[in-house]
């Protein structure tokens, strides 16, 4: 029923045939109309789930485990190959250090999770594109203008359900410019907005409940980048790059641990 | 990439196709999602896909088999439920 030669044409499809093989697939593939259209099938797959598959992403910290753990693996064998193929998966300078003796299967047990955990609802993720969008339009951005945590933070007393770390990181590029309430998920949710640079970053913040959250999602070019400290769950929502994204959410973290014992 | 601004149709064509993949990709095996997202998302060949997921690379590659085929077979489901999804 399936023509014998399919492995070996997902394998030339792949790129993971020498020359002389391929040579060879492609006179076969020539002459078989089934895998003519196996190939087909192969190309059309690709270009759908790398264009269009938005939930299914590794996230940059779990790219970099695997980059790492990979390069350990392979360092022996092909160190040229794992310079060059892993430069896009560089991870930024504070992962370095904490992946230090990664093992594969570590990673394997880190990226099964990843791919088991049964998945967010697109509803959320929608939300908080949306939301953002909405953000960005004139006089949305902003309810309470201020580079003052101390007047942001208790101005959410009065008009959010949370009450979420608040601080200015202009130092570290980070400006704070104020905040925002907005309905997400039955709460009203604060937002503290950030400027870096000539983006916008809006820190959504609302209470857990036991749904589980990815790491990171991407949605219509803009970035979202999620984490839980204590009882918030915290989403970081930019058009900026992921570093930037990671830098904010560290700091943020940083924040709240040295809060915490108050 | 993003040279020109996609008209809304075809936007929403597109934020409908995205739903569609990540509805039938969430209905495949865990063993097929993760095979499928790490060789067509990340990129990793078949080597490195059997280092992470320790499995032999026979096993790779008949995996990788069935679960391309298992999303094309949803797919087109997905196609005969509603054609007119389809443009």
């Amino acid at each position: 029923m399936q023509c014998p030669e399919a492995l070996r044409v997902q394998a030339y499809f792949d790129g993971e045939v020498d020359a002389v093989s391929a040579a060879d697939i492609e006179q076969h593939v020539e002459g078989c109309a089934e895998c003519r259209k196996l190939l087909q099938d192969l190309e059309h797959t690709r270009s759908a789930l790398r264009r269009d598959l938005t939930d299914f992403r590794a996230s940059p910290a779990l790219r970099a485990r695997i980059s790492e753990a990979l390069d350990q693996e392979s360092s022996a064998r092909t160190p040229q190959r794992s310079a060059l193929g892993r430069a896009r998966w560089r991870a930024p300078p504070f992962w370095k250090g904490a992946m230090s003796g990664v093992g594969a299967s570590a990673v394997a047990a880190a990226l099964a999770l990843l791919l088991l955990t049964p998945l967010i609802g697109n509803s959320l993720v929608d939300d908080l594109v949306g939301a953002h969008m909405r953000s960005l339009m004139p006089t949305h951005l902003i309810d309470v203008a201020s580079t003052d945590k101390h007047t942001v933070k208790p101005w959410f007393a009065g008009h959010a359900d949370v009450s979420p770390v608040v601080a200015d990181f202009g130092e570290q590029g980070y400006r704070l410019i104020g905040g925002r309430a907005d309905y997400l998920d039955h709460q009203r949710s604060a937002v503290v907005v950030y400027q870096h640079g000539a983006h916008v970053i809006n820190v959504f913040s609302w209470t857990a409940n036991s749904r589980y959250l990815p790491k990171s999602a991407t949605r219509d070019g803009y970035h979202l980048l999620f984490w839980q400290t204590g009882d918030l769950e915290y989403c970081a929502v930019s058009d900026t790059g992921w570093d930037e994204l990671q830098g904010l959410e560290q700091l943020l973290k940083n924040l709240s641990s040295r809060d915490r014992p108050e | 990439m993003i040279a020109t601004a996609p008209d809304p149709e075809s936007a929403a064509i597109r934020r409908d196709d995205e739903r569609t993949l990540d509805r039938l990709m969430a209905s495949l095996s865990p063993e097929h999602r993760e095979v499928l997202v790490m060789r067509e998302i990340e990129d990793m060949d078949y080597r490195e896909i059997a280092t992470v997921t320790n499995v032999p690379i026979g096993t790779v590659m008949s995996r990788l088999a069935r679960a391309r085929a298992a999303l094309k077979s949803r797919w087109l489901q997905e196609i005969e439920a509603k054609p007119h999804a389809v443009p």
